[in-house]
């Protein structure tokens, strides 16, 4: 049969051999769930949420470091280097293959209802990871304070060789809305049974991030408040036990890592102790004695040259697989900050009620404090969100959401709060593909 | 077209049988042809008839030998301007009648010289003749095509087979080094048997593409690398086409040129026995700027921490700190207790000073066997020789072990049909010093990087880290085993004397089993508890030609050679490869000693690999007409389809024509009788190159993937269906020049090579999921000239001096970008700008201006030539060399006196630039590790005027910038050698041996050059920390029974 085959055409028409065509992956529905599989694998997002933590003050450069990082830690990037290089590219090419997907749908007939129910998950999955992609983009690359400044090229489509130029802040977030609402009646969870895949409440969970940014602090504590109904914060017995993966209480998004992948507590440091980032001192003297999360975050050990360091241990991982554990992306305790955040504008009562609610299940013997001001207020929250949420991608951003100054004492510069240096610059090599966009590079740069 | 296709599978399967056939037939022959070898001692000297009738004839006699008195058997002796003549005989002597009118006798040889004799009145001669590099009358295979040297039109050259042998490194491509005019080589390592050499024939035509030529071994296609399994003493000859006249038959794979390598052949006779043996030792130099010694580093750390006291970038630095706040007064109670449990660290390492580089490197020892055969009767010709090759390097670590053997048999069946095998099979074993190439030599398993960085205030026995290089040899190991069998069987038919059919089927296979393991002791194994790799690849190419060749002279003037045939080609490769964890503490070299076989550990085994497939169907012809050895026209046509192209991509059609003109056998030039030839020749043509091409780049495609342990698919590349192979477009013009009775030998070449549609990445949206799409754009033009000359300036009956020298000038230039550069018509990409008009490898970087003595920061030039420390506001500038060589080539001398040789080999290349990236680590603050001492100069206190900018540099912590390109132009003396051949009279006292050569030769003995890093000799433009090539000295005999 395969001789038939292969005679029937020429010499020199070679089949590929380690790689399948549109004609294949998208002939069912089984083959589209392999294709989002595939987009899901594309997520390797280290070192997206290493960057933000390099930009932040919530690291000092450890002693093997050997230069990693180092124009973003000194804030020195310009449109030729830079990680933001990789934060573009790995982006969008995570993007381009959920657009496949949402694309490559719309040629698939179901065979039944079931397989109805795959293909509009498929759907409303790829959805999902679009928005959470460009969202991500919007903050590293655009002042998203600005509706009618330049955001990102929000793509929709399957491109190839079309060049899109930036849209507007505005409509990057119409975008997002929309796709994340499109996707939540197509999820087939309505609550993260498997936080490994997307449901109908990390998409929520995500919208309520979103109107934080936007500021629509009403749209943000609805979808805030209806994620935490269904999936309340870890307590604070429970909480260390999801960090080591023994729990996903209140985990609403994560990537699943496994032995060989991508371990996302190697941005700080190595298996053999080397030391590439630690945590700052700011950070750790911000935390109470009591707090739960800093014996759970911060840990004592000895790096490679035998020099004792203080270690991140959020993504400890195991003896084995030092630094391997599941990626948090949504967790409700943001949830309840953001909540707390939105009433802060419009009712203190309930913005203190929402932090202490949060506080007194991370902080041992926690007694309740009411501030009476909102810059009070806010100011906890940052603070909050700080402790709570570090190295999770969140302290660069809330820093600039804030409109506050990034101090970094160990090499005594500041990030000042118009330095163009808070966004980051459009990559060179974006310019030199895309005609369009060469002419919307950030300013500074 | 398609009908014959299928057929031509059917050959296939046909033709794979015949082939393990023959070659099992071959295993059978061996010992007949031996035995015909050796049974028929009788000579079958040909006698030209003698067909005066002169009645004053008279008869001379005499003897034929070589400048050791050893006799020349067979040489040809004709009455000059007659055909009369005779050869020698066993004992070199020959008699022969001349007419009265006869002056001369010219006497000829294979392999020598030809020189004319005048013959007076004399009744007996006794004559010399000397070794030359190459006969006009030799019979060259150019292309498919048959002709005589003399007739040839293109640029080819040729490195004799005894020139190639002498050298003790293993890499095929070393011993051509400076031999060949155009021809430019530079190895990137001296690991034994490395494949990291970078070879360009005319310059660099192709930025994405492959630059590498094509080689062609016995007539058959192989893989450019991996020749390090073949035994150099095989080798008859190495030709270099150049030109498009002799390369454009390759058609889509000839653009880079051809190397074209024949193995040795049995002859006529008497059996020939050869042993040689190499017995060498090899060292490295010290590295040229000196590393810190233990308290220098102390010192070192102390100044930095004097900088910046958060700062944990050096082991000692805090402890030097508390030191330092100690001494000032204002140290803590807690620092202070700190400071007293590290005291005794503190005191170890100033009483320490270990010398890695002593503790890394051995004294390489090379030990080459090497035994030969060949022979055979009229029938039967057989050329069979095995060797053992066994080198440790000068890196500890490192070392080869290679056992080969060949057998080259031709069986002639009858008047018309021949058939013959060649086949060899090479097993190398390899541990690895050097671990990879370019970039991936930085890491903590290349131990000469590990060695120079390692603190020298630690002991090499009390450091359990993994910076620790004698923790590398002792717990890791990497070895590679490699199995080449290049074979290939053909049968020949010869119809008429002028019209012969051969088909000939040829396999070049390969198989790699690569293995890597790391203790389960070495502090890099704490979290899997060691592991062991195992890699294996297979790579499967055959080539199947079928020829008709036409050779006929009318008239005696006119001269008609010619051939059409048609070839497949086909490469198969797949690899596979896996990983296991938790390695058992004693076996450690064996998959058996992996813990967890059945992934129920944390760490389960991983695989990997994959596989890939192309060919390529060609049909050709190619002609040469000379008309009375004067004149020369040649042409080729060749279409070649590959499997890598789509659509009307698919195929395309490469032609060649050239023409040369002998001017030494006019009749007007017969009063300079001193001039030989004078040839004057021209050739213009295409080839194309598709090499650097994966397979099925012209598809675009997902890839399988996993995640949470589901299988998916996800897009891997962005093909391009429009995709096609660059194509060059060759003139070439040249001159040979033979005088003195071949004792002056000159060539000029000037060529103009354009190659177009250039495979380039085009730079797109990166929104597209895709940074760059493959596609073709642009043009490459290198233009040059190409000058050798050699020669014999003395020579007499005892004493012989030989020179020998070749220069290029290439001149490389961007002609074209396509229509995707910027307005401006030029792109950069990386470090490098390519702009119209510019080489390429034109460095582009922002331009060094020191150290700012106020800050101690790194200094830029900015747009307007002041001094700017933030890099960002500093522009890119072109003001550098190129990294593309433009001068290159290589001289060489030789003292012969009796049985005397001395000869030198040097090799040179000026002008041009190349990163240094190892000056970049080492001189890096950034970077753990010790440091040149002259890191000591580093700035400190304002004021302070030095090149070394100070610790934790805020503004540019490590500035990638123009203070590390440097000329890498050198001169090289790449070998020296001594040796001698004691003559018949000394050798006839023992009594089997009939010639013997014992010689001693250094290599890599001197490089005369302004760059700073360990050898400006590199295989890329930047230099990364590679295994510095060793000085070898060699002593080796050469016996002939």
């Amino acid at each position: 049969m395969s001789m038939l085959a292969v005679t029937s055409c020429s010499f020199t028409d070679l089949e590929p051999t380690d790689k399948i065509g549109d004609a294949e992956i998208f002939s069912s529905v089984s083959t589209l769930e392999q294709g989002l599989i595939g987009t899901y694998a594309k997520m390797s997002l280290k070192t997206t949420v290493g960057v933000s933590a390099i930009l932040s003050d919530d690291v000092y450069k450890g002693g093997q470091n050997g230069g990693a990082g180092d124009d973003s830690y000194q804030w020195t990037y310009s449109a030729s280097t830079g990680d933001h290089n990789t934060l573009w590219s790995s982006y969008y090419s995570i993007i381009s293959m959920a657009n496949r997907v949402i694309k490559g749908a719309e040629g698939i007939t179901p065979a039944n209802d079931n397989e109805s129910k795959t293909k509009d998950n498929c759907v409303g999955s790829a959805l999902f990871i679009r928005a959470l992609t460009h969202f991500d983009l919007l903050r590293y690359f655009s002042d998203f304070s600005k509706k009618d400044g330049l955001g990102i090229p929000y793509s929709k489509d399957r491109i190839i060789l079309e060049t899109l130029g930036r849209n507007t802040v505005a409509e990057c977030f119409s975008f997002l809305e929309n796709d994340l609402e499109t996707a939540i009646p197509l999820l087939s969870q309505t609550t993260p049974t498997d936080p490994g895949y997307a449901s109908q409440s990390a998409a929520k969970a995500l919208l309520a991030r979103i109107y934080l940014y936007e500021q629509d602090y009403d749209k943000a504590f609805k979808y805030a408040s209806e994620v935490l109904a269904s999936n309340p914060i870890a307590n604070i017995d429970e909480y260390e036990s999801i960090w080591s993966d023994e729990s996903n209480k209140e985990v609403l998004f994560e990537l699943k890592k496994l032995s060989g992948e991508e371990a996302i507590g190697s941005i700080f440091y190595w298996a053999d102790n080397s030391s590439l980032f630690e945590p700052s001192t700011e950070l750790i003297n911000s935390y109470d004695a009591n707090d739960i999360r800093l014996k759970t975050f911060i840990g004592d050990g000895v790096d490679r040259d035998g020099v004792a360091v203080k270690r991140v241990t959020k993504y400890k991982g195991t003896l084995e697989n030092v630094g391997l554990v599941n990626q948090k992306m949504l967790r409700s305790s943001e949830m309840l900050l953001i909540m707390a955040e939105a009433k802060a504008y419009t009712n203190l009562s309930e913005g203190n009620k929402y932090l202490n609610q949060l506080r007194s299940q991370r902080i041992k013997g926690w007694s309740e404090v009411n501030y009476s001001t909102k810059e009070e207020l806010l100011n906890q929250i940052l603070l909050e969100r700080r402790r709570e949420l570090c190295y999770e991608g969140h302290r660069f951003f809330d820093m600039r959401r804030f409109n506050k100054a990034i101090y970094k004492p160990m090499i005594g510069k500041t990030l000042e709060v118009n330095d163009y240096h808070r966004i980051q610059p459009i990559p060179l090599s974006e310019m030199q593909g895309n005609p369009v966009i060469s002419k919307q590079q950030n300013e500074g740069y | 077209m398609k009908k014959l296709l299928v057929n031509l599978h059917f050959f296939h399967g046909i033709l794979k049988v015949t082939y393990i056939a023959a070659f099992l037939l071959s295993i059978s022959l061996t010992v007949s042809a031996n035995e015909g070898g050796l049974g028929s001692r009788a000579m079958s000297t040909k006698m030209s008839s003698t067909s005066s009738q002169q009645q004053n004839r008279r008869t001379i006699k005499g003897l034929v030998q070589d400048k050791n008195h050893e006799p020349i058997i067979g040489a040809s002796v004709v009455v000059k301007g007659q055909k009369v003549g005779t050869t020698t005989d066993i004992n070199g002597t020959f008699s022969i009648e001349v007419p009265a009118g006869a002056t001369k006798l010219t006497f000829s040889y294979v392999g020598y010289s030809t020189i004319d004799v005048d013959i007076n009145q004399q009744s007996k001669l006794e004559v010399t003749l000397f070794e030359d590099v190459v006969s006009l009358q030799d019979v060259v295979v150019v292309g498919y095509n048959i002709i005589k040297r003399g007739q040839v039109t293109g640029a080819i050259d040729v490195v004799k087979g005894d020139k190639i042998a002498q050298q003790s490194s293993a890499v095929l491509e070393d011993r051509l080094q400076g031999k060949i005019a155009g021809l430019m080589i530079s190895s990137g390592s001296g690991q034994p048997g490395s494949d990291d050499v970078k070879i360009r024939v005319r310059g660099t035509g192709s930025i994405n593409g492959s630059n590498t030529p094509l080689y062609i071994l016995d007539g058959i296609m192989v893989e450019a690398a991996q020749f390090a399994s073949l035994n150099s003493d095989d080798i008859q000859d190495i030709q270099v086409f150049k030109d498009a006249s002799a390369t454009a038959i390759y058609g889509s794979r000839g653009a880079n040129g051809v190397i074209v390598i024949t193995t040795k052949k049995g002859m006529e006779g008497k059996t020939q026995v050869n042993y040689s043996l190499k017995v060498g030792m090899s060292m490295l130099r010290d590295p040229k700027s000196r590393m810190m010694t233990g308290a220098e580093n102390i010192l070192y750390q102390s100044y930095c921490v004097a900088q910046n006291p958060y700062s944990k970038s050096f082991p000692l630095m805090r402890l030097l700190g508390l030191e330092q706040k100690a001494a000032a007064g204002t140290i803590s109670a807690s620092e202070q207790l700190e400071l007293d449990a590290g005291a005794s660290r503190l005191s170890t390492a100033r009483a320490t000073n270990t010398d890695w580089i002593g503790e890394m490197t051995q004294t390489g020892m090379t030990m080459d066997h090497s035994i030969t055969l060949s022979g055979g009767n009229d029938k039967t010709k057989f050329y069979v020789s095995g060797s053992f090759l066994d080198q440790k390097g000068s890196l500890k670590g490192s070392e080869l072990k290679r056992y080969s053997a060949r057998i080259n048999l031709d069986q002639k069946i009858n008047r018309m049909v021949t058939f013959g095998v060649n086949a060899s099979a090479g097993y190398t074993n390899s541990r690895f010093a050097d671990p990879s190439t370019g970039q991936g030599r930085i890491g903590w398993t290349n131990p000469w990087f590990t060695a120079l960085l390692a603190y020298p205030y630690e002991s090499p026995d009390n450091w359990y880290n993994g910076d620790n290089p004698t923790l590398i040899t002792k717990y890791f190991s990497r070895t590679s085993n490699l199995l080449r069998l290049v074979g290939s069987s053909y049968l020949d038919i010869h119809f008429t004397d002028w019209l012969r059919f051969k088909t000939n089927f040829g396999i070049d296979y390969y198989n790699r089993k690569g293995m890597s393991s790391l203790d389960r002791k070495h502090p890099k194994s704490v979290s899997n508890k060691g592991y062991l790799s195992q890699s294996t690849s297979d790579t499967r190419r055959y080539t199947w030609t079928n020829t008709l060749n036409f050779n006929k002279t009318f008239n005696d003037i006119h001269t008609i050679s010619g051939v059409a045939g048609f070839e497949l080609f086909d490469g198969v490769y797949s690899g596979f490869n896996q990983t296991g964890y938790d390695l058992d503490e004693f076996m450690t070299d064996t998959p058996a000693g992996i813990g967890d076989k059945n992934g129920t550990s944390k760490n389960p085994p991983r695989i990997g690999g994959g596989k890939t497939h192309s060919n390529l169907l060609s049909t050709f012809t190619q002609w040469n007409y000379a008309y009375d050895n004067k004149y020369n026209v040649s042409g080729s046509l060749r279409y070649d389809e590959s499997s890598k192209f789509v659509g009307s991509n698919k195929g395309a059609i490469f032609w060649s024509v050239g023409a040369a003109w002998d001017l030494g056998n006019e009749e007007f030039m017969r009063k300079f009788h001193k001039i030989d030839q004078l040839k004057i020749r021209a050739s213009y043509g295409t080839t194309g190159n598709q090499d650097g091409i994966s397979d099925f780049s012209s598809f675009d495609g997902y890839g399988k993937v996993s995640y949470n342990g589901k299988p998916g698919y996800a897009n891997n590349e962005l093909g391009n269906a429009n995709l096609k192979w660059e194509t060059s477009k060759q003139f070439d013009f040249g001159i040979d020049l033979r005088m003195f009775q071949n004792r002056l030998i000159a060539t000029v070449d000037y060529y103009n090579k354009k190659t177009q549609d250039l495979l380039m990445w085009k730079k797109i949206s990166q929104v597209s999921g895709f940074s760059q799409i493959q596609t073709n754009a642009g043009s490459v033009r290198n233009r040059g000239v190409e000058v050798s000359v050699s020669g014999s300036p003395i020579r007499t009956k005892d004493f012989e001096w030989n020179i020998g020298a070749n220069i290029t000038y290439n001149k490389n230039g961007i002609t074209d970008l396509g229509t995707w550069a910027n307005e401006d018509n030029r792109f950069v990409d990386g470090d490098f700008l390519y702009e119209i008009g510019k080489s390429l490898g034109t460095w582009y970087m922002v331009e060094y201006a020191g150290v700012n003595p106020k800050t101690g920061e790194a200094w830029f030039y900015d747009q307007k030539g002041g001094k700017t420390e933030n890099i960002s506001d500093a522009p890119f500038v072109d003001k550098f060399k190129s990294s593309e060589v433009p001068w290159f080539g290589g001289f060489n001398t030789k003292l012969s006196y009796k049985g005397f040789e001395l000869s030198a080999n040097f090799t040179f290349a000026f002008n041009y630039y190349i990163m240094n990236s190892s000056r970049w680590y080492l001189d890096n603050h950034n970077f753990n590790g010790n440091k040149p001492a002259y890191m000591l100069t580093m700035w400190r206190k304002e004021g302070d005027i030095t090149r070394i900018p100070r610790f934790d540099a805020k503004n540019n912590p490590s500035p990638w910038a123009s203070q590390f390109l440097e000329d890498a132009s050198f001169l090289k003396l790449k070998t020296l050698r001594f040796s001698y051949t004691p003559s018949r009279r000394v050798l006839d006292k023992m009594r089997f041996v009939k010639s013997m050569t014992v010689f001693c030769q250094g290599e890599n003995l001197a490089t005369w050059t302004k760059y700073t890093g360990q050898d400006p000799e590199v295989s890329d433009s930047v230099d990364y920390m590679s295994y510095p090539l060793p000085i070898n000295v060699t002593f080796g005999i050469n016996l002939n029974f």
